[in-house]
């Protein structure tokens, strides 16, 4: 059973992997999605933007990967892969992390 | 479904995140109780897949885009805990790293879809064991269709309190559309769409990854 799963493990992080390099096709669509407008786009359909909604959308300021894309790659296919890796990436370490956490205390 | 910052007054933010913090908490203990180091592999690997699975926008009746989450996936396969702390991580993931959901709305976004997707599904799953319903995948495609749709339901609901709950002056403060646009925005792409092909994809994925996930729920 062991070997079982191990030969599963690997074939579940090669799917990940090729998940991961086919992810521009989510970006096929250009509609954004119902609630998740910028005020840009707010402005266009009200006429103005809300005022508490103004003050709250901009306290958090990091955007090197602001919306899936990488500030200095200009080709938003290659960013969104890139994302794509990076994310799992942090996920993993994440994981290792509490997982050292976790079982050292045992 | 990722709520960005603004859309949200503070109240609704502090609420949630006051709801989202107790139910990760009593999560984590739980969890902690089965954990072992083989566990957490198969978590972050549970987790990543959550994070890739969100990416894939498609768009959906009414000019609008959506996507799956994965969580009623690996709910039926980890548990509901085990699926909370997956889900979570990825969500704050996407709120810190990429911009996706606001760092205010976050314990909104949490319990949204962290916490409600796997307890909804379980529960749905439960109810339908005790009526009697014996094929696991019938039970499968109605718990995550029904799981699928209250986390879209919840977040219709509180962005559509918000012009109801916040206004200065008759204008509203926050989120501008009230139930009787969100609800409709939000239910009619879930039901006829998002919620089948998140269905669909739980009971064709769970029988291969079953054996993966072989550990104590």
């Amino acid at each position: 059973m062991k070997k079982g799963v191990g030969n599963n493990f690997k074939t579940v992080l090669i799917t990940l992997f090729a998940l991961a390099i086919l992810t521009p096709l989510g970006l096929l669509t250009q509609n954004p999605a119902f609630g998740e407008w910028s005020q840009e786009e707010i402005k266009k359909m009200l006429g103005f933007v809300p005022e508490g909604l103004k003050k709250y959308a901009e306290v958090y300021k990091f955007d090197l990967f602001d919306d899936y894309s990488v500030k200095f790659i200009h080709n938003q296919y290659i960013g969104y892969i890139l994302s794509a890796l990076i994310g799992m990436a942090v996920i993993f370490a994440i994981f290792f992390l509490l997982k050292r956490l976790m079982t050292e205390r045992k | 479904m990722h709520i960005p910052d603004g859309y949200l007054s503070p109240q609704t933010c502090a609420t949630f995140y006051a709801a989202s913090v107790a139910a990760v908490s009593i999560a984590f203990t739980k969890f902690k109780k089965s954990v072992d180091e083989k566990t957490f592999v198969h978590l972050s690997v549970a987790s990543a897949f959550t994070f890739i699975v969100m990416m894939f926008n498609f768009p959906v009746v009414g000019g609008s885009s959506a996507h799956i989450t994965g969580i009623p996936l690996i709910t039926y396969l980890f548990g509901p805990f085990a699926s909370i702390i997956a889900s979570a991580v990825v969500l704050i993931i996407q709120a810190l790293l990429f911009r996706d959901g606001g760092i205010l709305a976050l314990g909104t976004n949490v319990f949204n879809m962290a916490v409600a997707i796997p307890l909804v599904t379980v529960f749905v799953d439960s109810l339908l064991k005790m009526a009697n319903l014996k094929n696991e995948k019938v039970r499968m495609f109605i718990s995550t269709y029904i799981s699928t749709n209250a986390a879209a339901l919840l977040t219709a609901v509180e962005l559509g309190l918000q012009p109801i709950l916040f206004t200065k002056a008759g204008k509203p403060l926050y989120f501008m559309y009230d139930l009787k646009t969100t609800i409709p925005a939000m239910m009619v792409p879930h039901l006829l769409i998002v919620g089948v092909v998140e269905a669909v994809l739980t009971v064709l994925l769970y029988s291969p990854l079953k054996n993966f996930a072989k550990i104590k729920k």
